[in-house]
């Protein structure tokens, strides 16, 4: 084998490094206050994702009307493009609660658990190759716009967990309307 | 509506070494060091002299380009890590069982799609689909030539436990007489 290969033969988004950003994204989570288990999905040998638990109060660090969520990551890198990820908050249907612990009578909608994300991909460039993203009870879907900049993985999820707490506050805010 | 101040991003039992190492373990392409020092939260003295180290034992390679040298990582070296992490995580029995579960995840793609590989599913993708299939079948294509390329990974991995059983049969101390090294 040659040692002047052109740099663009490297991995790039191949086995390893999709492998070692998942790997790297479980440790990062497993240093989040308020994760309280995490898995690789399909399983640890060949990842395309990860599932966490998430104790919601512990995680936003306030009291929070739904106790228990699950964040998906999904990390598909890309080499000379920018990844595809999806970081999706699901709220968890049976734990739900009705009124929001801070007095506020608020219910959401029967059947409907809150659902929103930030997704980067090839899709929606208008605005920007990643978004943000809420789920509502019509089905219907909001997206902002949002730029994170020439980082790791492991900081723009870090970034997100930062933003969490806000993103939830303002969508619950939009639901209520 | 990103928040101002760098997020917490490395653990604090993380040293200036190993988070410049995740940094670059990642890459997708060539960096430099500023931008390693930065990421990693580390200053360019460090970040250089940990990259130097890497390309030293041969964990990196590097491109000149306008006078700048920027990083990347060895493709030869991460198929042997990776291989040497598939045999150092995995008995024989496990990696046999995740073949099998790869080769049954393919079939269920090449069933469900009606498709013979990755790169036929990829030929799909036009806009007489809607925004949501395709992205739906853009995962399904990365995450099919990802499976199998760490397919190819594992039967390797399988055949190494293979040799390496065969090569202690052989080189036993018992086969190889008093004194054998073990």
């Amino acid at each position: 084998m040659s040692d002047d290969d052109p740099p663009v033969a490297f991995d790039g988004g191949r086995p390893r490094t999709r492998k070692r950003i998942l790997y790297q994204l479980n440790d990062r989570l497993g240093h989040e206050p308020g994760v309280e288990y995490t898995r690789f999905d399909p399983g640890r040998t060949a990842p395309t994702g990860l599932v966490a638990s998430i104790d919601s109060g512990r995680l936003l660090g306030v009291e929070y009307p739904a106790p228990a969520a699950t964040l998906e990551v999904r990390w598909s890198p890309r080499s000379g493009w920018k990844d595809r990820f999806a970081i999706q908050w699901y709220e968890r249907a049976d734990t739900a609660s009705d009124t929001a612990v801070d007095g506020r009578d608020r219910t959401l909608p029967e059947g409907y658990t809150l659902s929103c994300g930030w997704h980067q991909d090839d899709h929606l460039n208008d605005l920007g190759p990643a978004h943000f993203q809420e789920e509502y009870p019509d089905g219907s879907v909001e997206r902002y716009g949002v730029s994170f900049g020439d980082v790791n993985p492991v900081w723009i999820l870090s970034e997100c967990l930062a933003n969490l707490p806000n993103r939830l506050r303002t969508f619950r805010e939009r639901l209520d309307e | 509506m990103m928040t101002p101040d760098p997020p917490a991003v490395w653990s604090d039992d993380m040293d200036s070494e190993e988070r410049v190492r995740a940094v670059t373990e990642t890459l997708t392409e060539p960096r430099d060091a500023s931008w390693a020092a930065e990421q990693a939260k580390v200053d360019y003295k460090t970040a250089r002299k940990y990259l130097e180290k890497f390309v030293a034992d041969g964990r990196l390679r590097t491109v000149e380009n306008d006078r700048t040298t920027r990083y990347y990582p060895n493709p030869r070296r991460q198929f042997f890590a990776e291989l040497e992490n598939l045999a150092a995580t995995h008995t024989k029995a496990e990696l046999t069982d995740e073949l099998i579960a790869m080769s049954e995840r393919i079939e269920a793609w090449q069933e469900t799609y009606e498709v013979a590989d990755a790169g036929e599913l990829r030929t799909t993708l036009d806009e007489s689909l809607s925004v949501e299939k395709r992205r739906e079948r853009e995962r399904v294509v990365d995450d099919w030539e990802y499976t199998e390329r760490v397919r190819t990974l594992v039967r390797h991995a399988i055949r190494l436990y293979d040799d390496l059983e065969r090569f202690a049969a052989t080189n036993s101390p018992a086969a190889v007489g008093a004194g054998g090294d073990g």
